[in-house]
């Protein structure tokens, strides 16, 4: 099996260019192994190699996140290279805004593939071992557009529903076994791939994913104990996570 | 591009169960019908049934399969034209924990459910918006807002459904097409249910023909009536029955 037995390890999907990449920075830098997958290859290395030289030890996968056989290959590989994965973060995905008599079929489906189709073939490679190993945690990214409809998100949208749905669903079926699954809203506009679909507003008050990756380190320790089938807050968490640091140093006398 | 009939409806799950139900009811409305169903003795004998009442073309269809359902719908649109309403009933329920389930039966259910929603959507659209009228009715269910164990394809088929609902009633609504969802409300006695239902979940239990009236009204609604709904079909039906009273 893998080397580093004990060492915390983790399956990160997407997105080297912004979230993907600071999450699975962060949690190298807290001594976790990383396996980052990707569908922009430059991205990938690019961050594979920022994140190797700062001492990370980071393996960084090219996957077609609309394949279930890319998807599930990369998955196995994951696991080959970490062992039982005690985290696995689905934040791939596309945003198309495209009105619903201009979608090809060939289009959609992709994009709800990426989403949808990806969280369901990460989720059964690693449930396995996880229920054998009874604790875990997995969390897909969500959006706004789990809950609600936008114009011009007939792929996205219906493609988030559809992962909040996996979510509790696995989450009751986890339970049992301490294992965790949630979603995780950003909760904030990201200062990222995704900020050209942003209003003046919403640019205004965008953040680093720098900001949030602390929050994704925390849930990447937790089990179903701590928190599961529950749709949770990564600027809330973050902000709360930072504040309380200051605290904890008070307390310590530092 | 051919004008739209007002009586023209195409409705999928025809051949058993609640679309069958459906189906009767909207065939004594006087509704020209597409009846579209993977189960082709069940489909020739509800078409051949409805026949004597209305026009019926009956296609045997996979809905699975994302090419065959494409020329499905679009066979009934080049015999009707563009129809006044679409009704996605069909949905299949396979209580499988993820540890078992296989990916193949997974991708079909959603597939079923979430995929022919978006490719009979698709193809009925223009015609719709160039009419300015016309009414997408997708069959939901308690699944499309809450988890279960084992339903790791139908919920999350039914809540994506539900998703794609709000974004085409957002769409629609410009152009004066309605598009809400319908779940049952109550328990229906079912061959879907006969496989699914405990006993609590079967108090109350009533024959799917009760639900019917629902779905024939809102067969004949659009935009302006109501849209980016979640109807109960037992609750409206019960309400149409006591109007009509």
């Amino acid at each position: 099996m893998a080397d580093g037995a004990g060492t915390p390890g983790a399956i990160v999907a997407g997105n080297a260019e912004d979230v993907g990449y600071a999450v699975a920075e962060e949690l190298c830098r807290h001594g976790s192994r990383v396996v980052l997958l990707d569908d922009n290859s430059d991205a990938l290395t690019a961050c594979a190699d920022r994140i190797t030289a700062e001492g990370g030890d980071i393996l960084p996968l090219a996957v077609d996140f609309a394949s279930a056989q890319s998807v599930g290959a990369a998955a196995q590989t994951a696991i080959s290279h970490l062992g039982v994965p005690q985290f696995v973060l689905h934040n791939a995905a596309v945003l198309t805004e495209r009105p619903m008599g201009e979608w090809q079929f060939g289009d959609w489906k992709r994009e709800v593939d990426m989403i949808l189709q990806a969280a369901f073939v990460l989720s059964k490679t690693v449930w396995p071992l996880l229920l054998e190993a009874g604790t875990g945690s997995l969390l897909y990214v969500s959006s706004g557009s789990a809950l609600v409809g936008f114009k011009d998100e007939a792929a996205y949208a219906p493609a988030k529903h559809g992962q909040e749905g996996l979510m509790k669903v696995l989450a009751l079926e986890g339970r049992g076994r301490n294992i965790a699954v949630n979603t995780i809203t950003p909760g904030t506009p990201i200062d990222g791939p995704l900020a050209h679909t942003y209003t003046e507003a919403q640019r205004q008050v965008m953040v680093k994913p720098q900001v949030l990756a602390p929050a994704f380190r925390f849930l990447s320790q937790i089990d179903a104990s701590f928190s599961t089938g529950n749709r949770l807050n990564a600027y809330q968490l973050a902000r709360t996570l930072a504040a309380a640091v200051p605290a904890a140093s008070l307390a310590a006398g530092q | 591009m051919r004008s739209m009939d007002d009586r023209v409806v195409f409705l999928t799950g025809a051949a058993e169960g609640l679309g069958r139900e459906i189906a009767r009811e909207l065939a004594r409305a006087g509704k020209r019908l597409a009846l579209m169903d993977v189960q082709a003795e069940k489909l020739r004998a509800i078409a051949t049934e409805l026949a004597a009442v209305t026009e019926v073309l009956p296609i045997e269809v996979d809905l699975a399969d994302a090419a065959a359902t494409e020329a499905a719908v679009q066979q009934a649109l080049d015999h009707y034209g563009p129809p006044r309403a679409l009704i996605h009933d069909a949905a299949v329920l396979k209580e499988v924990a993820l540890a078992d389930v296989t990916f193949d039966n997974w991708r079909r259910e959603v597939d079923i459910i979430l995929q022919a929603a978006f490719i009979l959507s698709r193809a009925v659209w223009p015609g719709m918006t160039a009419a300015g009228k016309g009414s997408i009715v997708y069959v939901s269910s308690g699944s499309a807002l809450a988890g279960f164990v084992k339903e790791t394809a139908y919920t999350p088929g039914k809540h994506a459904q539900e998703g794609l609902m709000r974004v085409l009633a957002m769409e629609g609504k410009e152009f004066n097409v309605a598009v809400n969802t319908l779940t049952t409300g109550a328990p229906i006695d079912t061959p879907m249910s006969d496989s699914h239902y405990t006993p609590q979940m079967r108090i109350g239990i009533v024959h799917p023909s009760r639900l019917a009236p629902a779905f024939a009204f809102l067969s004949g609604i659009d935009a302006s009536i109501a849209t980016g709904q979640r109807f109960s079909a037992f609750h409206l039906s019960e309400a149409m029955r006591s109007v009509a009273a």
